[in-house]
């Protein structure tokens, strides 16, 4: 820029000091009204965000509850506690296996028999 | 809350007092305040609009507008172009004839010495004064444009203040100094 001459007095003046009062009294005013709008926008978005949170969480729970997933009974819940003793676990099904050889051979016996009478 | 001094930039005054930080509007007007007040003075010189108006007006215009403020430009140029605006808004109102139509561009008339007025006083006047006397004589536009470069403003400011192209207002500057010129050499010849 260019310099040139500079007047003070075309560039300040000194302000009533009733005019400052009034509009710095306005200034006041005027934010207490802005500070309430940005409180209630807040508050509007925060609500917004807690009732689409709740809305989720309530569509999820209602889908879980329309698929036919078996409520546990109690009794139910309390052998199967049991059954996560793995030891139990492990014998029932060597019992199990036991009796299907078992089962097996005499079926294998049988059948010899049957064979050797048919002969 | 957001610790605002003297030396905090216009744009973070301006959001620390949306937040409710009352000292940052206060810090940001006394900064302003009177430069604003001297333009309006300087350029309402002889009119019947009250400077006090305008000025306070304008404040109430910023402090209204404040929250759609954008940090895309100077503020004091934001600050004078609301002034300007609400001058404009005044004139019309009012229709003063002592003012010039908007729209001329002509050159205002050279002063007539004031044959009331002792050759003494004119004497005691100082430049300061004589300057302030001659810049109200000046065209309303030639006068803004001067004024507003007096508060630094970029002549592009300018322009965006006055809604005119960049060569019209270093016209109105061109204009202005050369006027300034002559009412002070007749400022001058009185005072001999």
């Amino acid at each position: 820029m260019k310099k040139y001459l500079k007047i003070e007095t075309l560039t300040e003046r000194d302000v009533p000091h009733e005019l400052d009062v009034r509009i710095l009294a306005a200034s006041r005013l005027r934010q207490n009204s802005f500070v309430r709008r940005r409180r209630k926008l807040r508050l509007i978005f925060s609500s917004s965000a807690a009732a689409a949170a709740l809305f989720v969480a309530f569509g999820v729970s209602t889908m879980t509850e329309k698929q036919d997933f078996k409520q546990i009974s109690k009794e139910e819940y309390v052998r199967l506690a049991d059954m996560t003793d793995w030891d139990a676990v492990e014998q029932e099904s060597f019992n199990l296996s036991s009796e299907l050889s078992f089962g097996s051979s005499q079926v294998t016996e049988l059948a010899d028999d049957r064979l050797n009478i048919g002969g | 809350m957001e610790n605002v001094t003297e030396t905090t930039p216009d744009i973070f005054l301006i959001k620390a007092y949306l937040k409710g930080n009352s000292k940052a509007f206060d810090i940001l007007y006394y900064r302003y305040r009177k430069q604003l007040y001297g333009y309006l003075h300087n350029l309402l010189r002889g009119s019947s609009i009250d400077v006090d108006d305008i000025f306070e007006e304008t404040w109430l215009k910023v402090i209204d507008k404040l929250p759609k403020y954008t940090d895309d430009g100077r503020f004091s140029a934001w600050l004078f172009r609301l002034a300007h605006n609400i001058f404009i808004d005044h004139i019309r109102k009012k229709r003063n004839r002592y003012f010039q139509s908007i729209d001329q561009e002509d050159t205002p008339e050279l002063p007539t010495p004031d044959h009331h007025r002792p050759e003494e006083e004119l004497a005691n006047r100082e430049l300061a004064e004589a300057i302030e006397d001659a810049v109200g004589k000046l065209s309303t536009e030639q006068k803004e444009v001067f004024l507003l470069r007096q508060q630094e403003l970029s002549f592009k400011e300018i322009a965006d203040i006055q809604q005119c192209s960049l060569n019209t207002v270093l016209s109105r500057m061109h204009y202005a100094i050369k006027n300034l010129k002559i009412f002070l050499a007749e400022t001058r010849k009185l005072i001999k």
